[in-house]
Parts: structure tokens; sequence; C-alpha cells
């Protein structure tokens, strides 16, 4: 049973540029994928044509959507997202194995409806935010970033 | 003594008296028979003070020929300062021009179109036959690139972690370490 230092988790900062890399390539995706549509919808007929201003139209309302499976996605399969992997960040459960499916999801869901619960890891002592608290997680650095030494997964342990 | 006596006393008396008021006269009289000033004593000084003014002006002005002088000879430095400097300036072009003419006819010369052309045709060659060398060059200083970009974000991104937990610290005197609650 190993104690967690400080260092080993990850701050708000480095999450929340990992957060909005993620954002960035989720809005750039979705983003030129619903524009592409909407020019195929307006050569291929009216209806198509209706059907792609829709899209257009209910862009935003499905991102966060997009983003949390997009989230999700890369948690279960990887345990990181591209932004994160870039910040040398990974989610783990809080007895550092991986996460299961539901935890993901219900992780994601909460973190791209309702971001600003994650704030709370400001004042928490295991760098926990509300999305963190509720599905069991927490986000941990696996690369050297010169604040302090390398944590290996599974290192987190209660 | 009797009254005679008394009596020649003060006809004496009188008499020194008027010989003292003669001798008095006479002596002013002496003294206003003296030398005007203009030739006494304070007519030299007078004349003494006039030279010394004349000195004091020819002074004035061979002090301000002296500097007059001293500004022609900073005015001949600068300008030959100035020549100096413009001399240097072609000298160095003129040299800068030569070489530049050396190197351009060195380099354009046939014997060292010659020699490049076989070397690069020997780089090409070596390259052609070991791809492999060219590739791994190009990978390494790609990742390297790539990665130094990565460590600059990472370790921004922690000085910021670390910026803000000394201030919430400070705020909520939050201790991983040290509160176990």
């Amino acid at each position: 049973m190993t104690t967690a230092v400080a260092e080993d988790y990850a701050g708000l900062v480095s999450r929340t540029l990992a957060y909005g890399a993620d954002a960035f390539i989720v809005a750039l995706l979705t983003g030129g994928s619903a524009t592409v549509f909407s020019m195929i919808a307006s050569v291929v007929g009216p209806w198509a044509r209706d059907l792609g201003d829709l899209v257009v139209s209910s862009y935003l309302i499905f991102l966060p959507s997009i983003m949390a499976v997009y989230c999700a996605l890369f948690w279960l399969l990887a345990g990181r997202t591209p932004g994160m992997a870039v910040l040398g960040l990974r989610v783990v459960r809080v007895d550092g194995s991986r996460l299961h499916w539901l935890a993901a999801l219900l992780r994601a869901v909460l973190l791209a409806y309702f971001p600003i619960g994650a704030l709370w890891l400001i004042v928490d002592r295991k760098y926990q935010g509300l999305p963190d608290k509720v599905a069991r997680t927490t986000v941990i650095r696996v690369e050297p970033s010169g604040r302090g030494e390398v944590a290996p997964e599974g290192r987190i342990a209660r | 003594m009797n009254v005679p006596g008394l009596k020649a006393f003060g006809d004496l008396a009188l008499g020194a008296a008027f010989r003292a008021r003669e001798s008095a006269a006479e002596a002013v009289e002496s003294l206003r028979a003296v030398e005007p000033p203009e030739n006494g004593l304070i007519g030299k000084a007078g004349e003494l003070r006039g030279r010394a003014g004349d000195l004091r002006e020819r002074a004035g002005e061979m002090r301000g020929r002296a500097q007059e002088r001293v500004i022609e000879l900073g005015a001949q430095l600068e300008e030959l300062r100035r020549r100096g400097e413009t001399e240097r300036h072609r000298g160095q072009g003129a040299l800068a021009q030569a070489v530049d003419d050396v190197v351009t006819a060195v380099a354009t010369s046939p014997l060292v179109n010659r020699i490049v052309d076989f070397q690069v045709d020997r780089i090409l060659g070596t390259l052609a036959k070991e791809p492999e060398r060219i590739q791994g060059l190009v990978r390494g200083q790609r990742d390297s690139v790539v990665g130094e970009m990565v460590g600059r974000v990472r370790s921004g991104a922690a000085a910021g972690d670390a910026a803000v937990d000394r201030l919430t610290l400070r705020m909520t005197r939050r201790d991983g370490a040290a509160d176990p609650t």
C-alpha cells in the first residue's frame, strides 16, 4: 500500500490545458464534418438541404455529447485523451487501476455538461473534481515534467 | 618770583604762541607747496594702475586668441578623425569586396565545380544505397523538436499547477502530505 504524493496528481492548469486541447480537436472535427455535410446536402436536393440545416443548427447542442463520447472512448481504450497525452496525464481510478466503461462514461458526461464542477479539484486533497468524486477517479502524471518524479501507472493507491 | 618776572614769562608764552602759529602757517604753506598728485606717488600709482590695465587687456586679448586657436585645433582634429573613419570604412569595403571576388572566383572555378559535383554524386550515391541513415537522422531531428516542444508545454503546465497550489494552500491551508483528512 503506497501513499500518493502531491506531485503525482495533475493540477488545474495541466488538466485545463488538456481539456482545452481535446475540446479544440472535437470542435475542429465536428465543425469540419458539419460543414462538409452541409455542402454535400446543398448539392443533393431540397430534403438533404433541410437535413443539413438541421444538422448544422443542432451542432452546438450535440457538441457536448460528442465531447463526452470522445473522452469516454479514449479513457476507456487508452486511459488518456490526445490532449492528456500531450500534457503527460492519465485518468485512473483512485486505487490506481484502469477505468471501467461506466466510470469513464459517467465522468465524461459530467465533465461535458457540468465542467464547472471540476473546479472542486482546486480545494480537494486528492485533486479530484466533482466528476472524479462521482466516478471515483483521479488524474495523475505519468511523464516527467520537471516538478517531480515519474508517477507510473498504478502507483496511486489507498 | 616778582611780578615783572611773571610778566616776562607771559610775554614769553605769548611770543611762543605766535611763533608756533607762524610755524604752523609755514608748515601749511610748505604742504600746499608740495608737487601736485599727478607728479607724486599717487600719480605713480595711477600710472602703474594704468599700465596694469593695459597689461590686463593684452592678457585678455592673448587668452581670446589662444581659445580661438584651441577651437581651430579641435576642428582640425575632428576633421582628421572623420577622414580617418571614412578611409577605414572605404578600406574595409574594398577588402570585403576583394574577398568576395576571390571567393566567387574560387567557387565558380571549373576545378571546384568538378570537386563539388564529384562529392555530391558520392553523397547521393551513399544515400541511395543506405537511405536509413538519412531517414534516421531526419526522424531523430523531428522527434527531438517535437519532444522539446512537448517538454516545454508540460513544464509550463506543471509550473502553473504549482502556482495554483501555492495560491490555494495559502487560501485554504490544504496540505495533502500533512493533513490526512
